[in-house]
């Protein structure tokens, strides 16, 4: 048996097609073993604070009152009968707004929110998070920072 | 013809015979010793030359090759070399620079892992501490902030003197590519170095870094208009895989420490080396010669 | 004609051996077709002026740390970001792009630049000009890479670092506000 070396050298002959498979099989093999070592840096269980907290009674909060709960970065605010967690985290990357006369601004990048958090100013293009709120049965509201809602999610106060 | 036959050099004759094998011993002892005393003697130029087999003061052509040749160190760099690739204003000397500086960057950083511990808690009392009690360790941290801030500069200035000199141009091409990634690993180093201090600088400045990382949701979004295509959420898991966490804190300081003294360093060593290797292998740095005008 | 016969006899063809003398050159150097002259040893030529530059670069990152202590601001709050909350210089040109658009800021035109810059040597093959500064038969490339890379690069680094203050509002450095503490 002969073999044209020239033309294995540049060719996908039928005996370099074998050799190209083997090095496809041995190297998708690697890439499957990694992928699955890659799974190693989202682990199941987070370190970090709960995302639960208790906001006290509902009588602490008179009608348009505006408390920020700086450690958890929830701007607690009622209006009338109806009480609501604002998120303090900006929308565009996530630094912490400060409550301003006209609502929440952000000094990272210069965006505005109005007083229940809809943006007013760029460059952030979502308005802020609200908490879902819930009562205790000690009688005390509880902020869930996992529960995501939209604005103006608020808790009726009966 | 009488034949003369020498006796083995040996020491002076025996002082006396001894008894059995301690004898013996003695006497090989007794024997071999002159042979010994000579080797002592010499032993600085054999411990050289069993180290590095050339003159360290080569004055021909040929021992300076050699000198070249026989070096691990200086092999990977030519012998003889173009007089124009030794012209300062040709290159400014940027490669090198941009090398030498990874250099310091590694002594003075492996320096300052013996002090620093990469803990919410102690991380920026340990800064606190380089400045207060550890002798010179104000000028460790102030070589390893400078030289991080010079190689930025010297490897951008080495990426226009390769474009303004033609200088990526076939064979040349994927080592220019390599050079990019050089940049960006630069970079990233750069990012992932400035958390450590946990001052807030480190901490607000990670905080924006990890939420671009996030806007790739933007790309997921767009894929997943395409029927059948799954929301991957790219930009979260990108996140979450970088802070490991939603928010920066403990996981992603220990995530960064372990990216910026282990893994991302060694990925640029490695890159560093194959990027030398071919200057070499595509025939030595950019000349005119290479193409007539 | 005369050359050849010179060859032959310094150095008979032998067919019996695989291997013969194909050319003589004057010179002291092994390599051909380029003058001996343009050729110097590395030793010292090249392995003295590397000893000076490290000498060079080594005093100037010395005498830099120990003159300009690096800066280290108060521990990290993640109540109370600085007011503007700036990167180190060399992400500022980022930061100024995010300040327009998260994505297309942070994501979308940093990866089309790096992209694009491994992309130019295989879009710009034409072999002219190597070697030589500013070439003039490669000023179009040249022109492109100033204008859409290095002038941009520069200009939003020199923006974010010097024109950018509270709120990432825009102010020219000498009416830059001072932040109450």
């Amino acid at each position: 048996m002969s073999i044209n070396y020239e033309r294995e050298k540049q060719e996908l002959t039928r005996r370099n097609f074998v050799s190209l498979s083997g090095w496809s099989i041995f190297t998708l093999g690697l890439l499957g073993a990694g992928g699955l070592f890659a799974r190693f840096f989202w682990p199941n269980v987070r370190y970090g604070p709960p995302s639960k907290f208790s906001i006290g009674k509902p009588g602490n909060y008179p009608d348009g009152a505006q408390q920020t709960f700086i450690d958890q970065k929830v701007s607690v605010i009622r209006h009338g009968s109806n009480i609501g967690a604002i998120s303090l985290v900006c929308k565009h990357l996530g630094c912490t707004v400060a409550p301003s006369a006209t609502g929440y601004d952000c000094p990272c990048h210069g965006s505005k929110y109005d007083a229940i958090g809809q943006v007013t100013h760029g460059p952030a293009q979502a308005n802020l998070d609200w908490f879902g709120i819930s009562l205790l049965p000690s009688g005390d509201l509880q902020v869930d920072k996992s529960d995501i809602r939209t604005v103006s999610a608020y808790y009726g106060v009966k | 013809m009488s034949v003369q036959t020498t006796e083995p050099k040996a020491g002076p004759p025996d002082p006396k015979p001894g008894i059995g094998a301690w004898g013996k011993l003695s006497r090989a002892i007794y024997r071999q010793a002159p042979e010994v005393f000579d080797n002592l003697r010499q032993l600085p130029y054999n411990l050289y030359k069993s180290i590095y087999r050339t003159t360290a003061f080569p004055k021909t052509e040929r021992e300076r090759s050699e000198a070249f040749f026989n070096s691990f160190l200086l092999h990977i760099q030519p012998a003889k070399i173009e007089k124009h690739a030794l012209r300062f204003n040709y290159t400014f000397g940027l490669g090198l620079i941009s090398f030498y500086l990874f250099l310091l960057l590694t002594v003075s950083g492996i320096l300052l892992m013996f002090f620093y511990v990469p803990s919410v808690e102690q991380a920026y009392n340990r800064m606190l501490d380089l400045r207060s009690s550890v002798s010179y360790g104000m000028i460790l941290r102030g070589m390893h902030f400078w030289s991080a801030n010079c190689m930025i500069g010297a490897v951008f200035f080495h990426m226009c003197r390769v474009f303004y000199t033609g200088a990526y141009k076939p064979p040349r091409e994927f080592n220019w590519v390599i050079g990019v990634l050089l940049f960006v690993l630069t970079l990233v180093l750069g990012f992932t170095g400035y958390l450590l201090p946990w001052d807030q600088l480190a901490f607000w400045a990670i905080t924006v870094g990890a939420n671009i990382a996030g806007k790739a949701d933007y790309v997921s979004d767009h894929l997943a208009m395409i029927p059948g295509v799954p929301n991957m959420h790219m930009g979260v898991m990108m996140k979450n895989a970088l802070l490991g966490g939603d928010t920066v804190g403990q996981e992603a300081l220990i995530r960064f420490y372990v990216l910026h003294v282990a893994l991302l360093p060694s990925i640029l060593f490695f890159l560093i080396v194959i990027h030398f290797w071919r200057i070499r292998k595509d025939g030595g740095i950019s000349s005119p010669k290479e193409s007539p005008e | 004609m005369a050359k050849r016969v010179r060859e032959e006899e310094i150095f008979p063809r032998n067919p019996n051996k695989t291997y013969g003398l194909m050319e003589l050159v004057k010179g002291s150097s092994p390599r051909v077709d380029r003058g001996p002259e343009d050729m110097v040893s590395a030793w010292p030529h090249l392995l003295i002026r590397e000893a000076l530059l490290f000498a060079a670069t080594f005093l100037v990152i010395l005498a830099l740390s120990v003159w300009c202590v690096p800066p280290l601001e108060k521990q990290a709050d993640a109540t109370k970001p600085p007011n503007p909350a700036k990167a180190p210089w060399y992400f500022l040109g980022l930061q100024e792009l995010v300040s327009y658009d998260a994505f297309w800021g942070g994501l979308g035109i940093p990866g089309l630049v790096i992209v694009g810059l491994m992309a130019i040597p295989y879009l710009d093959r034409h072999h002219s000009g190597i070697g030589r500064w500013f070439a003039r038969s490669r000023t179009t490339a040249v022109t492109l890479f100033t204008v859409l890379f290095v002038i941009p690069t520069i200009v939003l680094i020199i923006l974010g670092t010097y024109f950018r203050g509270p709120n990432w509002g825009f102010y020219p450095p000498w009416g830059m506000p001072v932040e109450p503490q």
